[in-house]
């Protein structure tokens, strides 16, 4: 992704550019659309004024087959509601990701889990576990892919201190790997995540 | 996996519904076309292979017709638009006789005689049924060919003959005996007719058409009308469109011989009832089908939509579904073949009792509308399954 401009309020109302090769944080105190702005970026809604293109093109004439695919190879996201199916495992949940494009073995997506602590919720149905559970699982699950922007949406807020570390390792880390970067937004807090460029909603 | 996601939702009940509605009227259907073409193979196959049908005709006679002789003629555009039906091959006139005449048969046994008042018409030669090379008569010629019809013959051995303690003859026998003409125009003239044959097809006193055209030219009591009967050589006697137009131009003819033609008649009426009832069936199930495809779909828009926003691709989603409905499919169309064979066996044990036969086996046009069936079915739930799923890509916030 080499351009991202929009003008909407505050970031909204405004012209920003958030370019590729930084990592970003978004600051903004609930109510102010964070997450609005992520499913902008992420080709969920259209109901926007004003613009946002990526790489030079409207986002909005972005069609259906070319979301999948930005899904698939470019753009990796963690969602505040996490979207985990309930009723199939772990093992499932995650597999349903890695399937897209088989990037990691078994073994390497075990090793994720049990780095946060999950080693034993392999087989257990997903709906079973506990918000911060779900959020790790989440993460992983976002990890499973080739991408270009992971972007990552209060992705810590039922989680403690020492798994937050533990996860935010693991992001920059697989992040660092693919070459690619980060974009968070958050309430308040930066999880002591280093970010090149920041804004406020 | 992905079947778990997909059909997460699914109702066997429901699905054994719509699919069972399916094969109601895919059977209905198939089967109706089945039938028609077993039936009308049977009933032709008893037609004469080698030659025409032959059929006389005549107008139906009305209390009016009493007033008006005329109106029971055939007008000679009238028998243009009858030489023009596909039906037709050829149209032959009954000429009469307008003399009044006397016939006796004398030779009987006990020296009895049969003296009675007649009539003659007489047809173009090649719509006899009987084979005689006796029939030919010139001017001149005193002996005077007769073909009597076969129902005389009948009439006499088992009518006449028995009431007045006559012997029955042989067809051989009737045409030994002599036959007296009278002919009583402006004079009287005599002929010696003598019996060549009798005819099963033409119910009338028939004499050589020269014969009748010398006498009524020499010996006409009144003018000639407009011919009261025709004789019409037909492809084939079940033909529907014989029924067809002798009841829209209020023809009568020997009913027996419109048998065939209103068979096919009802036959087409029931076959075409029972393709509408069964395309109202198919029409039904399809929309059950279509239903049950978006119920299945809206029960599991929640996963879906993770699924799409994973980087799932809406038509690879939509063909898996689509692979299930071709599966749901061939159940039903295998299950609608299988009937059918049981159908066909049952149908053929029904038409031997009735001496028709036809070839065993499914007609190849109902091979052909089981799989245009499959087309339709499988185009139209393709499409609908393909927009609920364009619907939920566009709609992915939830």
């Amino acid at each position: 992704m080499r351009d991202e401009s929009f003008s909407p309020e505050s970031l909204w109302k405004r012209s920003a550019i958030l370019e590729s090769g930084n990592d970003h944080l978004i600051l903004a105190p609930s109510g102010t659309g964070k997450t609005s702005l992520l499913s902008f970026l992420f080709g969920m809604r259209n109901d926007y004024q004003g613009s946002i293109l990526m790489d030079n093109k409207e986002v909005k004439t972005i069609s259906i087959a070319e979301w999948a695919l930005i899904r698939r190879e470019r753009i990796s996201i963690v969602m505040q509601d996490m979207r985990l199916i309930p009723t199939l495992t772990v093992e499932d949940n995650l597999n349903l990701k890695n399937n897209l494009k088989k990037m990691y073995r078994e073994n390497d997506i075990r090793d994720m889990l049990s780095r946060l602590g999950l080693q034993e919720k392999w087989k257990q149905k997903a709906g079973t576990l506990s918000i911060g559970q779900q959020q790790r699982v989440s993460i992983v699950r976002s990890l499973l892919q080739p991408y270009e922007l992971l972007m990552l949406d209060e992705p810590f807020s039922h989680i403690d201190e020492e798994n937050i570390r533990l996860a935010s390792e693991l992001i920059v880390e697989q992040t660092r790997k693919k070459g690619a970067n980060i974009l968070m937004v958050s309430l308040g807090l930066d999880y002591n995540m280093k970010f090149n460029q920041q804004h406020r909603l | 996996m992905m079947r778990k996601v997909l059909l997460k939702s699914q109702r066997p009940l429901q699905l054994i519904v719509a699919m069972l509605g399916a094969l109601a009227g895919v059977f209905m259907l198939l089967f109706s076309i089945q039938v028609y073409l077993d039936l009308s193979a049977a009933l032709n196959a008893r037609e004469d292979l080698l030659g025409s049908d032959y059929l006389v005709i005549q107008k139906q006679v009305t209390t009016l017709d009493s007033f008006n002789p005329e109106s029971l003629g055939f007008g000679t555009n009238e028998i243009d638009d009858i030489r023009h039906m596909n039906f037709v091959e050829e149209v032959g006139v009954f000429e009469s006789s307008r003399f009044q005449v006397f016939a006796a048969i004398t030779g009987l046994p006990g020296s009895r005689e049969i003296y009675t008042e007649a009539y003659f018409e007489a047809v173009p030669d090649r719509f006899l049924d009987v084979v005689t090379g006796d029939w030919q008569w010139k001017e001149g010629d005193e002996r005077v060919p007769v073909i009597l019809p076969a129902a005389y013959l009948d009439a006499f051995n088992f009518g006449f003959g028995p009431s007045q303690g006559l012997p029955p003859l042989t067809e051989k026998a009737f045409k030994l005996l002599t036959l007296k003409i009278r002919i009583r125009g402006n004079s009287d003239v005599f002929f010696n007719g003598k019996i060549v044959g009798f005819s099963d097809r033409i119910n009338t006193i028939l004499v050589p058409l020269d014969f009748l055209r010398y006498s009524n030219l020499n010996f006409q009591t009144r003018q000639p009308t407009s011919p009261s009967r025709l004789i019409l050589a037909v492809t084939d006697l079940s033909h529907p469109g014989i029924a067809r137009m002798m009841e829209e131009k209020g023809y009568d003819t020997n009913q027996e011989n419109l048998k065939g033609s209103r068979v096919k008649t009802i036959l087409l009426v029931v076959l075409v009832l029972f393709l509408f009832i069964g395309g109202v069936i198919v029409v039904l199930s399809i929309l059950t089908f279509i239903q049950y495809g978006q119920i299945l779909i809206s029960r599991v828009n929640y996963e879906l939509r993770v699924l799409l926003l994973m980087g799932y691709d809406h038509t690879k989603l939509a063909n898996h579904y689509l692979g299930y409905v071709m599966i749901w499919l061939a159940i039903i169309f295998l299950s609608a073949i299988g009937l059918l064979y049981l159908a066909e066996i049952e149908l053929l044990k029904y038409l031997k009792e009735y001496e028709l036969s036809t070839q065993p086996g499914i007609s190849l046009y109902v091979w052909l509308a089981a799989f245009g069936l499959i087309l339709v079915y499988t185009a139209i739930n393709a499409w609908s399954i393909r927009i609920n799923l364009r619907r939920l890509a566009k709609n992915l916030q939830g």
